[in-house]
């Protein structure tokens, strides 16, 4: 019991690891995330005053690097609560400590994606005027309403292990008194009594069950503000499991790399085990599999029909003007991930995190192949259209990204990195010591 | 070194203020031809009415060759002049375009915006189209699911509000649960 004890207490330290311990590299880090941050905000700012003209997009490439932001941001969000609620619904037993770092991921990513349509809209006051004049038939007004469903039910999913860490964690020695303070308000009377666990477990466990769905749901109508539209390229049905597929895919590559840096970093070696990185990247690798065929669906079909406007893009993109980009994207987000995760002696830690970062910044590229190629393709007549993104786009894609680390960093300096109370319920129903 | 570079600065920007300087007085100085607008019967009445932009100069003669600027006042995400198109005048100074009303007035713009010989010149005029002309807009929905496109949004706002409903009421009850069964009940 004794030895119990120890362990538990050696659990809850590691948690609060991140908030208790910041080193000098660690200070470094969050300073250049901090520039990187600032120099969006300020290429914003320049972007406010002189408009959207200082931007790429123009007549024919209407939609650039913004909306490629928008959707692998948002896509990374719906992989993070993906993985989080099929983990709960399987019962797999090495969830515990991916849980709250998936659910994190999941709330910084989508809070910085849901920013860029507002940045896209030139005179950030519109937005007033998505809702004062309202067009119901709009797929924009159901794709602002789905990511707003999906962002109360991302923090819900989020919130309510919080709240029992909180109550779980709040006497812990060494803490804060702030901390104590408002672990103490923040844990609604959470002490880890059995009916309180089994409470909590059913309403997470409703909450997976909704949560799958609405975020199939959420992505595919994030998909119909491209495939509503009668543009080659965009207007095809296999877009909203494409996006799906792709968000999955990418969200789960994400929440290894974070869970792999916090491991490394705060040294939680013992509480996320390498089995557990090992076991997301086999994850990954089924979803790489569904999306290399459904992009082999998408051009076969596409190509296969032959249309006039579809084989001309088709030809850009797999062998003339965009042919460059693809087969990168092909070579670094599918096949190198692939035989990293199928060889054994590359299948490490290490291997599934290089994977996981090609992956990322893949789908990344996917998202600009997907949505620009098809604009620069003229509808009626007229030249081919070009985009090449600004030193403003650039700077605030940049600034996004780097906010997301910045974000987790501040909330886990906050909250327990680790789902303590779900780690512990764990090895009880499995009869092992913690 | 720094110096000269200085001073090749100064003397490339002393340049390009003299010569806007120069353009801008350059440009002032040319006459501005008058502009005039007004509503012409139309040879093809069945298919639209023309508007019609007469450019005159100082002495009364038509300025040929000119290009003309059309635009109406719309209200589209607030008021503006929308610009209907462009067309050049014949011999006599006038330049066409073709329009259909949708209303029965519009505040019409023309402009010209000035050449090597004139400066440009504007005009903006009520223009009245017989209540007869006016071809109203119409609704039309070519596909039998037209109703849908009422009845689905409505459903799916139903939907969604149900499932606000639901994930909301899932964290209040959840987290007042954890109140209720805390040992020794919600009293404190």
């Amino acid at each position: 019991m004794v030895a119990l004890s120890d362990r538990s207490g050696e659990l809850a330290r590691a948690a609060l690891a991140p908030a208790s311990r910041s080193g000098r590299l660690s200070r470094a880090i969050v300073a250049m995330l901090g520039v990187l941050v600032l120099g969006g905000i300020a290429a914003y700012g320049y972007q406010l005053v002189n408009g959207l003209g200082v931007t790429g997009l123009n007549d024919d490439v209407f939609w650039g690097l913004y909306e490629v932001d928008i959707v692998t941001l948002i896509g990374f969000s719906y992989g993070g609560a993906l993985v989080s609620a099929i983990l709960r619904l399987t019962g797999a037993s090495w969830r515990g400590p991916i849980t709250r770092i998936a659910e994190a991921t999941a709330l910084t990513t989508l809070v910085v994606g849901a920013v860029f349509p507002i940045i896209h809209l030139g005179h950030p006051e519109r937005v007033w005027r998505v809702a004062t004049a309202l067009q119901i038939n709009s797929p924009i007004t159901w794709d602002m309403l789905a990511i707003i469903t999906y962002l109360i039910a991302t923090v819900i999913l989020f919130g309510l292990p919080v709240v029992a860490d909180m109550g779980r964690l709040r006497g812990e020695p060494g803490l804060p008194g702030w901390k104590q303070r408002l672990f103490a308000r923040g844990s609604f009377g959470w002490v880890g009594a059995e009916e309180q666990q089994r409470v909590l477990n059913r309403s997470l466990t409703a909450l997976a069950i909704v949560i799958i769905p609405l975020a199939v749901m959420v992505h595919t109508v994030l998909a119909y503000a491209f495939s509503l539209t009668s543009r080659p390229g965009w207007h095809s049905t296999i877009f909203g499991p494409y996006f799906v597929v792709a968000a999955i895919y990418s969200g789960v590559a994400v929440v290894i790399i974070v869970s792999a840096a916090y491991r490394r970093a705060y040294h939680l070696e013992r509480w996320i085990p390498e089995r557990a990185v090992i076991n997301l990247g086999y994850l990954m690798a089924a979803l790489g599999v569904l999306y290399g065929y459904l992009l082999f669906t998408e051009v076969t079909t596409e190509g296969y029909v032959g249309g006039e406007a579809s084989e001309k893009l088709l030809y850009a993109l797999l062998l003339d003007r965009w042919s460059l980009l693809f087969w990168v994207f092909v070579v670094g987000g599918l096949v190198v991930p692939l035989t990293i995760i199928a060889f054994k002696r590359t299948r490490t830690t290490t291997g599934v995190t290089v994977a996981a970062c090609l992956v990322a910044g893949a789908l990344l590229l996917k998202r600009f192949l997907m949505f620009v190629p098809p604009l620069t393709q003229p509808l009626i007549s007229g030249d081919i259209g070009a985009y090449t993104p600004s030193w403003v786009e650039l700077m605030v894609t940049v600034a996004a990204i780097a906010a997301i680390p910045l974000l987790l960093i501040a909330l886990f300096k906050v909250i327990p990195v680790l789902s303590v109370t779900e780690i512990e319920e764990i090895a009880v129903s499995r009869g092992e010591a913690i | 070194m720094t110096r000269r570079r200085l001073s090749t600065v100064v003397a490339t920007v002393s340049a390009g203020l003299v010569l806007l300087i120069s353009s801008a007085s350059f440009a002032a100085d040319k006459p501005s031809p008058t502009i005039s607008i007004s509503l012409e019967p139309s040879s093809r009445p069945e298919v639209a009415d023309v508007l019609a932009a007469r450019l005159t100069d100082p002495d009364g003669k038509p300025v040929s060759e000119a290009p003309v600027e059309f635009w109406i006042r719309s209200d589209l995400l607030g008021e503006r002049y929308a610009v209907l198109g462009e067309s050049p005048t014949d011999s006599s100074g006038v330049a066409r375009l073709p329009f259909i009303s949708h209303k029965d007035r519009y505040d019409v713009r023309a402009t010209f915006d000035g050449d090597e010989t004139w400066g440009a010149a504007e005009v903006v005029a009520p223009i009245e189209f017989s209540s007869a002309r006016v071809v109203e807009y119409e609704a039309t929905d070519p596909t039998q699911l037209g109703p849908l496109r009422f009845v689905m949004p409505r459903l799916m706002g139903i939907v969604l509000g149900m499932i606000w409903a639901a994930l909301l009421g899932l964290a209040f009850f959840t987290l007042r649960s954890f109140k209720r069964l805390r040992p020794g009940g919600a009293q404190d």
